[in-house]
C-alpha cells in the first residue's frame, strides 16, 4: 500500500567547527492519510530536526546527506527550492511552537492570513479576504472579521495558534507537521487545540506529523508513536502498545517519569544521565550508557529493529533475548 | 451587493485601524514640545512651497535696478530686495521649493538604494561581504568630500547633486536596514512564513522590509535635514545650483559680497537654512522616541 509520507534511511546532518555532525541518523517511518504519528522524545532527540527536514526548512549549516523523504510518491530531497515553495503551504504544512512568534507583530491577522491564499490559490485581495473570515470560523476564532484588521498582540496565545492553524491549513495540505504546537499554551487552551487539529484532521483527511515531549498529549491525540533517542528511532508502536507494553528501556523510562496526578504518594523515576551531545561517540546502542538494562552486548553492537508484533518494533538487545524464549528480564 | 458593501467596511474599519497606531505615534510626538515648533516650522516652509505663486508678489528672478539693495521692511518688499533688486521673499520661498525637492528626491533615492542594499545583505549570507565592504568604502570617505567628488565626475548642476546626496545616503540606510534584517529574519515568523511557502523576495519586502520602517522613518527625517544642508553647502561652494538661481546657499554666496551695506542679503537666507535643518532635526528626533517606547530617556 502506498502511504502518504515515506521517509526512509533519512540521516541529517549539521556543519559545526567539530565537522559534520549528525543530528538525525538514518531514521524510517511513514505516516498514512488520516493517522496522526507522535514523534516523542527530550530535548535534542532530533525531532524537531526531523520535522524540518521534512519540511526542507534546515538551518542553514544543516544538510539531509542521506536517505528519501517521499510525500505521495515524490521525493522531496533534491527538489530546488521553487518546488519546495510550491508544496510547502500547499501539499504539506507546518505549525510551530511559540505562538507568540510564530506571527509577525507588525502585519495584521488578515494580512499574514491571505498569504497562503494568494500565493497558492491566486486569489485576489477580496477574495482571499472571504476565504480568511471562513478560515477564522472553521478553527472557532469568534468575531473573525473584526479579528482580520488586528495585530498579533492583540490576540491571546490560544487565539494565535489557531490563526496559525488557520495559516497552515489554508491550502487543506495533506501533511500537517506539528512541532510542539501545545507546549506553550495552558492545560485547558491545548485540550482545546488539540481537539480542533483532530477535527480538521479528519475534515481535510490529512495525516499529521505531532511532535511532543508530554505523554498526556501522546495519550490523546495519538494513532501511532515513534519514540527518538539521540538522533535514532528506538521504538514504534500504536499508541496503545506504547502505554500497555512499552519494550524499550527508554520507552519505560519515558513513561515512568510522567507524574500522576490521582497518586500522591508516587515517587517520580527519572532516567540518569543526561543525552549526549550530537558529537559523543558512543559504540554498540546509543543508550547503553543510560539503561539500566545495559548488557556487554550493547557496549560493542549496534541493535538492529526487532518486531514485536507486526505494528511494534524495539531497537534493543533485549528483544533478542525475548524472542530466543528466554525468561523477561526487563518487567 | 452585499458583499461589496462588506468589503467597503472592512476596507474603512482597517484605515481606522491603522489609524489609531498613527494616533498614537503623533500624540507622542506632540508631547515633546521641540519636535512640535519643529512640525510647525516644518508645515509653514511646505505651505509657502507649494503656495510660492499666491504668496509672493514678484518673480524670484524679477530684476529692478531701481531699487537695489533696499532693507528690510521696505515698502512692496517687507525682506528687501537684493543687489539687482530682486524681491528677497520671492528668492527665500523659491528657495524653499529647491530645498524640499532636491531633499526629498535625494533622501528617496537614497533610501531605495540603501533598503535594496540592506535588505540583500542582510538576507543573502553570501552577497552581505561584498555589499557590506563597498558601503564601508563609502563611509571611509567625508560625505562632504564624498559628493564633491561625484560632482566633479559629473558636473555641476542640481540633478547632480541630488545624485551625489543620494549616493552618500545609501550607507548609512543600508546599514540600518541590515541591522534589522539580521535580527528579524531569525524570527519564528519568518520560518513560519516559509513553511507556507512564501518566496525569498516576498519575505523581503512584505515581512522584513516592515519590520524596517521605524529606524527609517527616523532615518528619513534626519537625512533631509543634512540633505538640505549639502545642498545648500555644494551651491554655495559653487558645486551646485548656479547664479542666478534662488537657491539658498548661492543665494549666500553671492550676498557675501554685499556683507558691509546689504547684510540680510546672506543672513536672511543662512536662517532659512538653520530654521529648516534645526526643524527636521528636532522632528526627526521626536520621532524616534514616538516610534520606541523602549528609548523614552526621560522614564
Amino acid at each position: 500500500m502506498s502511504r502518504l509520507l515515506n521517509v526512509d534511511n533519512l540521516e541529517t546532518k549539521f556543519r559545526t567547527a567539530d565537522g559534520h555532525l549528525p543530528a538525525v541518523r538514518k531514521i524510517s517511518f511513514s505516516v498514512d492519510k488520516e493517522e496522526t504519528l507522535c514523534i516523542v522524545g527530550e530535548s535534542g532527540c532530533g525531532k524537531s530536526i526531523t520535522s524540518l527536514s521534512i519540511m526542507g526548512l534546515l538551518p542553514s549549516n544543516g544538510e539531509i546527506t542521506g536517505g528519501s523523504i517521499r510525500l505521495d510518491d515524490e521525493n522531496l530531497i533534491g527538489k530546488s527550492e521553487e518546488e519546495m515553495e510550491q508544496l510547502r503551504g500547499n501539499a504539506l504544512s507546518m505549525i510551530f511552537q511559540e505562538p507568540m512568534t510564530a506571527l509577525n507583530p507588525v502585519l495584521t491577522i488578515g494580512y499574514q492570513l491571505r498569504e497562503p491564499l494568494t500565493i497558492h490559490k491566486n486569489m485576489s485581495k477580496k477574495e482571499a479576504t472571504k476565504a480568511s473570515i471562513e478560515l477564522l470560523d472553521k478553527v472557532g476564532i469568534p468575531d473573525s472579521k473584526e479579528k482580520l484588521d488586528q495585530y498579533p498582540h492583540e490576540l491571546s496565545g490560544g487565539m494565535r495558534q489557531r490563526v496559525m492553524i488557520a495559516m497552515a491549513l489554508a491550502c487543506e495540505p495533506s501533511l500537517l507537521v506539528a512541532d510542539e504546537p501545545t507546549t506553550a499554551l495552558d492545560v485547558t487552551i491545548q485540550a482545546q487545540i488539540l481537539d480542533l487539529i483532530h477535527e480538521l484532521q479528519s475534515d481535510i483527511g490529512m495525516g499529521v506529523i505531532f511532535v511532543t515531549h508530554d505523554m498526556g498529549v501522546v495519550a490523546d491525540i495519538a494513532d501511532r508513536v515513534m519514540v527518538m533517542y539521540a538522533g535514532e528511532v528506538v521504538e514504534v508502536a500504536d499508541v496503545e502498545s506504547i502505554f500497555e507494553n512499552p519494550q524499550h528501556p527508554y520507552t519505560k523510562g519515558l513513561l515512568e517519569s510522567v507524574p500522576d496526578v490521582d497518586d500522591v504518594s508516587q515517587e517520580l523515576q527519572v532516567i540518569k544521565g543526561s543525552m549526549p551531545g550530537l558529537n559523543d561517540e558512543i559504540s554498540g546502542c546509543r543508550f547503553h550508557l543510560r539503561c539500566p538494562f545495559a548488557t556487554e552486548v550493547c557496549k560493542h553492537k549496534e541493535p538492529p529493529s526487532f518486531e514485536v508484533t507486526p505494528t511494534h518494533y524495539s531497537k534493543c538487545w533485549l528483544q533478542e533475548v525475548n524472542q530466543s524464549g528466554q525468561p523477561d528480564t526487563i518487567t | 451587493m452585499p458583499s461589496a458593501a462588506e468589503a467597503t467596511g472592512k476596507n474603512s474599519e482597517t484605515e481606522k485601524k491603522n489609524h489609531s497606531r498613527l494616533v498614537e505615534i503623533a500624540k507622542s510626538l506632540l508631547k515633546n514640545k521641540l519636535s512640535v515648533i519643529g512640525l510647525i516650522i516644518i508645515a509653514l516652509i511646505v505651505f509657502t512651497a507649494i503656495f510660492s505663486p499666491f504668496i509672493t508678489s514678484h518673480g524670484p528672478y524679477e530684476q529692478n535696478l531701481e531699487s537695489t539693495e533696499l532693507a528690510i521692511g521696505s515698502e512692496g518688499h517687507f525682506l528687501g530686495t537684493d543687489n539687482y533688486g530682486r524681491d528677497m521673499w520671492s528668492r527665500i520661498v523659491h528657495g524653499a521649493v529647491i530645498s524640499l525637492l532636491v531633499g526629498l528626491c535625494s533622501v528617496g533615492l537614497g533610501l531605495i538604494g540603501g533598503i535594496i542594499l540592506g535588505l540583500l545583505a542582510g538576507y543573502y549570507r553570501k552577497l552581505d561581504g561584498i555589499i557590506m565592504r563597498i558601503v564601508d568604502l563609502l563611509f571611509a570617505f567625508p560625505g562632504i568630500l564624498l559628493a564633491m567628488l561625484i560632482i566633479a565626475m559629473l558636473g555641476t548642476s542640481l540633478v547632480n547633486v541630488v545624485i551625489a546626496i543620494s549616493i552618500w545616503s545609501i550607507p548609512g540606510c543600508a546599514r540600518i536596514v541590515r541591522g534589522s534584517v539580521l535580527s528579524v529574519k531569525k524570527q519564528e515568523y519568518i520560518l513560519a512564513m516559509k513553511s507556507i511557502g512564501a518566496s525569498d523576495w516576498r519575505i523581503l519586502f512584505k515581512h522584513i522590509l516592515p519590520n524596517c520602517t521605524a529606524p527609517l522613518i527616523v532615518f528619513g527625517t534626519m537625512r533631509m535635514a543634512t540633505a538640505i544642508l549639502s545642498t545648500s553647502a555644494l551651491s554655495y561652494l559653487g558645486l551646485g545650483a548656479q547664479p542666478p538661481t534662488a537657491e539658498w546657499g548661492a543665494m549666500i554666496a553671492a550676498g557675501q559680497d554685499f556683507m558691509w551695506e546689504a547684510p540680510h542679503l546672506a543672513i536672511i537666507p543662512g536662517i532659512a537654512i538653520m530654521l529648516t535643518v534645526f526643524a527636521f532635526n528636532v522632528v526627526g528626533d521626536g520621532l524616534r522616541d514616538a516610534l520606541d517606547p523602549n528609548m523614552d530617556l526621560n522614564n
